[in-house]
This record gives structure tokens, C-alpha cells and sequence, in this order.
């Protein structure tokens, strides 16, 4: 497993590499069942709704609000940096994520904070999400 | 999991059906708990054995009692991890063992136990476990194995976030204040500093003013709202009622008990919005099991790894309304004196937060309790004591009440 900046890099699966893929390209994407016009997030091998195996992956535009989150003061891993945040994104299209915000200011993210993805690159693999404060 | 909010449509298990399982001929026979340290200087395996031998004793059984086992084989020899092994080492024939390590601890390791024991799978099991001697230093409880969790240790989740973003919501919800938390972790600390087993003993005693002065680690928990990774054992001996009332000790019976499960654990960070209410299926059933409401009830030990998370459990369980759990602990509800004594051991802040059996810690003070072996924090008359693990952090929780026969 690589480490990058503190933060263990994933290893794609099966499952999950659409997700990634979509990354590198600069795109956030979210799971979708056709049968219900459903949006699942972390992705699962079937539909919760109605189990149907045709999933495909949509492009999401990655603006959301922020649900809620935490400032972070003592890391999971000591070589990662702190302070830094984690937050549930409920995004505009349906859906929602935990993911890192970035934040000059930490003190001024708030619940109801609006933001837009963008994507920091780990590795030739991996270009991590990471949603900043937008107006 | 799903879609933003999967609280509406949720299957699976429902409440109302008339119970038929007799979880109530089952009776806690034999109870141990370890010394439990911030660090344990034994072989792992020592300390089960130690944990194993101590509920026997307890109990006035011996291995040879056994029949049934969920019991943490660390190893040397025979095959670690699996807990057939037992059978071996104790030298019996088991009718019934464990296959996860979630059956060796807590509530769900008394229920999946004592249903053995009430189908006539077996009739006398052991359960329990501990952990001690690893280089493991860590403070506080992270969850991930070798195996990365991707959408959770990327962003660097770890146990504390975790409640702490539920935390955060509720604030934002209600205006619970950050005093309100730390009037829980300070009443529970205390609870833990005048109790000689606990890993914090005489470490207070702490005001509200001293948890927000403690170093904050995930906002809005401080150091202070948060339990210590400690180390320790524990084992529980079930049998049926029938024999138990043959043996040493006042029987302890399972009057109500059930299980809410979720999800895995830490796939992503839990909402408040979709795992605020954990807990109150598996209330509405284990009160209903045993045919009492939480007034009937004499002693409470609630899960507490954060101080929100108590918070969170009054309001689901119905010890106060959705929003009014701030106010309510100012009050002084949980307080030794107050209406509701909430974990008077100290709890997971204080007392010891051991990995897996540190839920059994939560059985063990309520059958001390309703023995009336609780000694300077004896509650007087208790006769009913729930006990519950879990939370919205884990995806699961589990609950018990227990009585005095
Ligand atoms: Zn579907």
C-alpha cells in the first residue's frame, strides 16, 4: 500500500475502479441503478433498492453542501498532517460522501458550508478528491 | 449506504411479534474481569486463561462444566483464531462453539451464547476474551486491518471522527453545547476516579471547565471526551437457570435482549441524519422482551466511548425527548444521585475501553449490580440493570436488560 502525504492510498477494486478512473479524468462519479433511478454511494455489486446488477457510473458536477464534519487534531496515522478535516458532502445531484475538505481557516467550515470537488494528485492512479469552500 | 437518507424504506427485522425464545431460562452464572491497564505486560494467552479460570471459580464450575465456548484462542499451539481449540485445552466435548470474535464479547456474544444454551445446544458456555502485550501504542481506536478501508482511512477516519461528525450535527440541530458534552464525560470520569479497578482511578476529579481545557483531538471532542485505548480481559459463564440456582452466585437472568445492525463497520462516516436512531429498534425490543420500561430499571450502563455518544443513547432510548439529551445531563440526571446513575464504574472513559471486552465490562458491572456485589457504588435494591454497546460510529448496536431472580 502506498502512503502519499500521510494518507494511505487506495487499491482499486473491481468495484470501486470505475470511482477512481473517473478521478484521473477529473470527474467525480457515483454509482447508478437504471431499474430505480437510484444513486448509491460507497458502491455496492447490486442495487439496494432493487438488487438489479446493471449498474453503471454517472459523472456528478461536485458541488454540494457540507452535512456535517470534524477538525481533526490528533491523525489516524502520526505521519499525516494535521489539522485536517472530514465531512459528509450531501452533493447537489442526490447523493452524498465523506471526503476531506480543504479550508485555509479550519474555524470557518460550518454545517451548511458550500463546495466544489477538486482533485489533488497522489499518484499516477490516484487523484484524491478533495472538496473546497466555495461562496 | 445507499442513497442520502435509507431511514424511510429500511427492511429487515421488525418489532411486535411475540417473542417465543426462553432467552430467560439462561442465567449469568460466572463473571471476570481482569486488572486492566493502559498497558498489560502479559501474553495474551495468559490473560484468557486467567479470564476463563476466574468466571469458572466464580461460577463453583471447572473446565470440565464446559460444554460451549466463544472464547478468543490467541495461540500458542492448536490454531489460533479458532475456537474449536478449546475443546483441547479445557479437555471436553463442546456441543456448541463461536466462530467470530464478535461472539466472545459483549452482548451479542450473551445472546448468540445463551441461545445455545436455551435450544439445548449446550448448557454451560464460556465467553470472553482480553488483549494485552501488543507493541500496539496506540491512543485512540482506530479500525482498519491490513486491508485499507477506501472510502474511510483515505480521508482519515478513525473511531473518534467518527462520533465526533454525529456529534457536530446534533449541535448544529438542537444547539447542544460543548458544555453539555463534557458534563458527560466529566460525571462519568468522576464515576471512574474513586473506582480502584478503573484505568483512570484517582485521576480526577474533572469539571466541565477541565474536559474543554484538554487538548481537542476531533471537533467537538476533546481529549477528555474520548475513552483511552486500554488493555484487559473478561469472560462471562452462562447456564441455564435451572442449574445456576445449584451454584455460587445470586443467578442473573436475560430478561430482554437484541441486536440493530446496519452495516460494516467503518465503510464511511455515519450521519446523524440516518444513524442518529440506532439503538431504538434494538430498545423497543429488549425492553418489550422483558416486559419493563426504562423507569423500571435500577442501573444503567450505556456505551460511552465519546461523551456525545451518551448523549445520543438517552435521546434514542427514550430517557428524554430527540434534542433535549444536552439540557437533560445538565440536570445532573446521570449523576450517582440523579434519576438515572449511569455507569458507575467509570465506563468506557474511565473504567477501561479494551477492544472487544470492554462490551462484556458493560455486562459485568449490571450483573454486580443486581448481585449486590458493587460495594462503595452498591445501588440499593437493584433488581433490573440494562446494559448496551454499540453506536452509530460501529453500525450496530446491542442491548440488554438483566434481572436479579
Ligand atoms: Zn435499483
Amino acid at each position: 500500500m502506498d502512503v502519499w502525504n500521510g494518507i494511505p492510498l487506495p487499491e482499486p477494486s473491481e468495484l470501486t475502479a470505475p470511482f477512481w478512473a473517473a478521478c484521473r479524468a477529473g470527474t467525480l462519479a457515483v454509482q447508478h441503478c437504471a431499474a430505480c433511478a437510484r444513486r448509491i454511494f460507497p458502491p455496492l455489486p447490486a442495487c439496494p433498492g432493487c438488487l438489479s446488477r446493471k449498474l453503471s457510473w454517472l459523472p456528478s458536477p461536485g458541488r454540494g453542501v457540507i452535512y456535517s464534519f470534524t477538525v481533526v487534531r490528533r491523525a489516524a496515522r502520526p505521519d499525516r498532517p494535521v489539522p485536517y478535516i472530514i465531512a459528509t458532502i450531501d452533493l447537489d445531484d442526490g447523493w452524498s460522501m465523506t471526503g476531506n475538505v480543504a479550508a485555509a481557516e479550519p474555524d470557518a467550515v460550518r454545517c451548511g458550508s458550500a463546495v466544489a470537488v477538486r482533485f489533488l494528485v497522489a499518484s499516477a492512479e490516484i487523484h484524491l478528491p478533495v472538496f473546497a469552500l466555495i461562496d | 449506504m445507499s442513497e442520502r437518507s435509507r431511514t424511510p424504506d429500511r427492511g429487515g427485522a421488525k418489532t411486535g411479534r411475540e417473542v417465543l425464545l426462553p432467552l430467560r431460562n439462561v442465567a449469568i452464572a460466572g463473571i471476570y474481569a481482569s486488572r486492566q491497564a493502559r498497558r498489560l505486560d502479559v501474553e495474551p494467552t495468559d490473560l484468557v486463561l486467567e479470564c476463563v479460570a476466574g468466571a469458572l471459580a466464580d461460577a463453583g464450575l471447572t473446565p470440565r462444566d464446559v460444554d460451549g465456548a466463544a472464547i478468543e484462542w490467541p495461540g500458542p499451539g492448536q490454531a489460533p483464531g479458532d475456537f474449536a481449540s478449546w475443546a483441547v485445552q479445557l479437555g471436553v466435548r463442546l456441543g456448541w462453539v463461536g466462530d467470530s470474535v464478535y461472539q466472545t464479547a459483549g452482548i451479542r456474544g450473551l445472546i448468540q451464547a445463551a441461545s445455545a444454551v436455551a435450544t439445548g445446544q449446550c448448557e454451560t458456555v464460556v465467553i470472553g476474551g482480553g488483549m494485552a502485550g501488543s507493541t500496539d501504542r496506540r491512543r485512540f481506536a482506530t479500525v482498519s486491518g491490513s486491508q485499507s478501508l477506501e472510502f474511510f482511512d483515505t480521508w482519515g477516519g478513525y473511531v473518534a471522527p467518527s462520533f465526533a461528525m454525529v456529534a457536530q450535527r446534533h449541535m448544529h440541530d438542537y444547539g447542544t453545547t460543548p458544555e453539555q458534552l463534557a458534563q458527560v464525560a466529566a460525571t462519568i470520569r468522576n464515576h471512574g476516579h474513586v473506582n480502584p479497578e478503573a484505568v483512570m482511578y484517582g485521576r480526577g476529579p474533572y469539571s466541565v471547565a477541565d474536559v474543554l481545557a484538554s487538548p481537542p483531538i476531533a471537533s467537538p471532542l476533546h481529549l477528555l471526551d474520548i475513552c483511552l485505548v486500554a488493555q484487559g480481559g473478561a469472560a462471562i459463564v452462562l447456564t441455564t437457570l435451572e442449574r445456576a440456582r445449584d451454584l455460587r452466585r445470586t443467578p442473573v437472568t436475560i430478561l430482554g435482549a437484541a441486536q440493530e445492525i446496519r452495516g460494516g463497520l467503518y465503510v464511511q462516516a455515519p450521519t446523524y441524519r440516518d444513524d442518529g436512531d440506532i439503538g431504538a429498534l434494538a430498545a423497543q425490543r429488549a425492553l418489550g422482551m422483558a416486559g419493563v420500561g426504562l423507569d423500571d430499571i435500577h442501573v444503567f450502563n450505556l456505551y460511552d466511548p465519546t461523551s456525545f455518544e451518551v448523549i445520543r443513547q438517552l435521546e434514542t432510548l427514550g430517557f428524554c425527548k430527540a434534542g433535549e439529551g444536552g439540557p437533560f445531563v445538565s440536570s445532573g440526571a446521570i449523576a450517582a444521585d440523579g434519576r438515572y446513575p449511569l455507569n458507575l464504574d467509570g465506563g468506557c472513559l474511565s473504567y477501561a475501553w479494551n477492544g472487544l471486552q470492554q462490551m462484556t465490562l458493560k455486562v459485568i458491572e449490571s450483573v454486580r449490580q443486581l448481585r449486590g456485589e458493587a460495594g462503595y457504588r452498591q445501588t440499593p435494591g437493584a433488581r433490573l440493570a440494562l446494559s448496551a454497546v454499540g453506536g452509530p460510529g460501529a453500525q450496530k448496536y446491542e442491548i440488554c436488560v438483566l434481572g436479579r431472580t
